[in-house]
């Protein structure tokens, strides 16, 4: 699986129905890309879904503690799709994670809406969490005292906020 | 602009009651396929003019969703509120409509809601209420509120934080329901919680949302 943080909320049916049959364009604005790419972070497998990886690189290289949502699609699908896929280092505080980093290349809007199409179908599955602050803290103090992430790597606002409950 | 000014007639303006949950008879100069650019130049220079009630401007080339919200600090004229604070809660809007609060970072409006909030508590309440429930930017500027200290927001009438939520939990607009509970989980007090507890959110995303921050709650007041 793979996962990426998205705005759930973004990605409700819009109250005002369209005549057309495709993923609301509200919903493709959710999915902001860098340079036609766009990250995702590899998240285990459809029977044992972990999004470690996805939760310590984005939570950990933010400013504030806060909630995180993220949604989680099959590898399958995109390969399905022929989607083209890059192994790139990722951002992270945990340098053992980031090889785990896959970015999807050479992007335009005919492939942003085919993986549009594909998350839109996980979400209508449920493939998706919204992990409150305190979860969030613990990926990130659970990371910290398994020592995958120096607590120094974090942005100094966010350790002061995490600190208090971890033991390096 | 002076032109533009004349469309906002005393007539066209909603009355407060009209804003719960996103009045869709809002008098839009725009039709709703308008597809200008949330923010332009024009807007941006009447924005640096600082026109305490430059609402006739941004509604100009604002996009829809503003323009409810720019129309609700109209409708605040008729309170008696500083024109500073109108002015600040006007640029609060005007910001957030050009960039949304992201959860993980800190939005450049915080401080400035902050500082209002302390100078006059209950005349900036009384014009956020309108302001959160109306379309357009109310999830946001109840985000930014769950982010100040319930110390200053207290320094409100204490019911008013209470009806704001209970309001926002039973908005039909998923966004406004969602900060809502983001609030609660970032006051975690009595009220919030309580009210959470009773709240049965339709889509099952943010039920689990809900649900988990109540669970935290009560495992933390165990644990005090």
């Amino acid at each position: 699986m793979l996962a990426r943080m998205i705005k759930r909320s973004r990605w409700e049916e819009p109250r005002d129905k369209l005549d057309c049959d495709g993923v609301p364009a509200d919903c493709i604005t959710d999915l902001k890309t860098t340079g036609n790419t766009l990250s995702l972070w590899k998240a285990g497998s459809k029977e044992a879904v972990d999004l470690t990886a996805a939760v310590v690189a984005i939570a950990g290289t933010r400013t504030r503690l806060d909630p995180l949502e993220l949604a989680w699609v099959e590898e399958d699908q995109i390969k399905k799709e022929k989607l083209p896929t890059a192994a790139t280092p990722g951002r992270t505080p945990a340098e053992a994670h980031r090889t785990l980093h896959v970015d999807l290349v050479r992007l335009d809007h005919a492939r942003l809406a085919k993986f549009a199409s594909i998350l839109s179908a996980a979400l209508a599955n449920e493939w998706h969490v919204k992990l409150t602050r305190e979860q969030v803290r613990n990926y990130l103090v659970t990371a910290i005292s398994k020592g995958t992430v120096p607590l120094a790597e974090l942005p100094k606002a966010l350790r002061d906020e995490v600190s208090s409950n971890t033991k390096e | 602009m002076g032109a533009e000014a004349q469309t906002w007639a005393a007539s066209d303006i909603p009355k407060a009651s009209e804003f719960t949950d996103a009045s869709a008879s809002i008098t839009q100069p725009y039709p709703k396929s308008s597809t200008r650019p949330r923010f332009d130049a024009p807007a941006l220079i009447a924005l640096a003019a600082a026109t305490v009630f430059s609402v006739a401007a941004t509604a100009h080339t604002a996009p829809r969703d503003i323009r409810a919200s720019q129309t609700a600090i109209v409708h605040c004229r008729r309170r008696q509120v500083s024109q500073q604070i109108t002015s600040t809660l006007h640029r609060i809007v005007d910001l957030l409509a050009y960039e949304g609060v992201q959860l993980g970072y800190s939005h450049p409006s915080e401080e400035p809601l902050r500082q209002i909030f302390e100078q006059d508590a209950a005349g900036v309440a009384s014009l956020l209420s309108d302001l959160i429930l109306a379309k357009g930017v109310g999830s946001d500027l109840l985000r930014l509120l769950g982010r100040l200290p319930l110390e200053s927001i207290n320094l409100a009438e204490a019911e008013w934080r209470q009806r704001v939520l209970a309001r926002s939990l039973i908005s039909k607009d998923t966004g406004l329901r969602e900060a809502a509970i983001e609030a609660i989980e970032n006051w975690r007090d009595a009220f919030g919680i309580g009210l959470l507890s009773s709240h049965h959110d339709p889509k099952p995303w943010l039920e689990k949302y809900a649900r988990q921050v109540v669970k935290e709650a009560a495992i933390i007041s165990e644990g005090a």
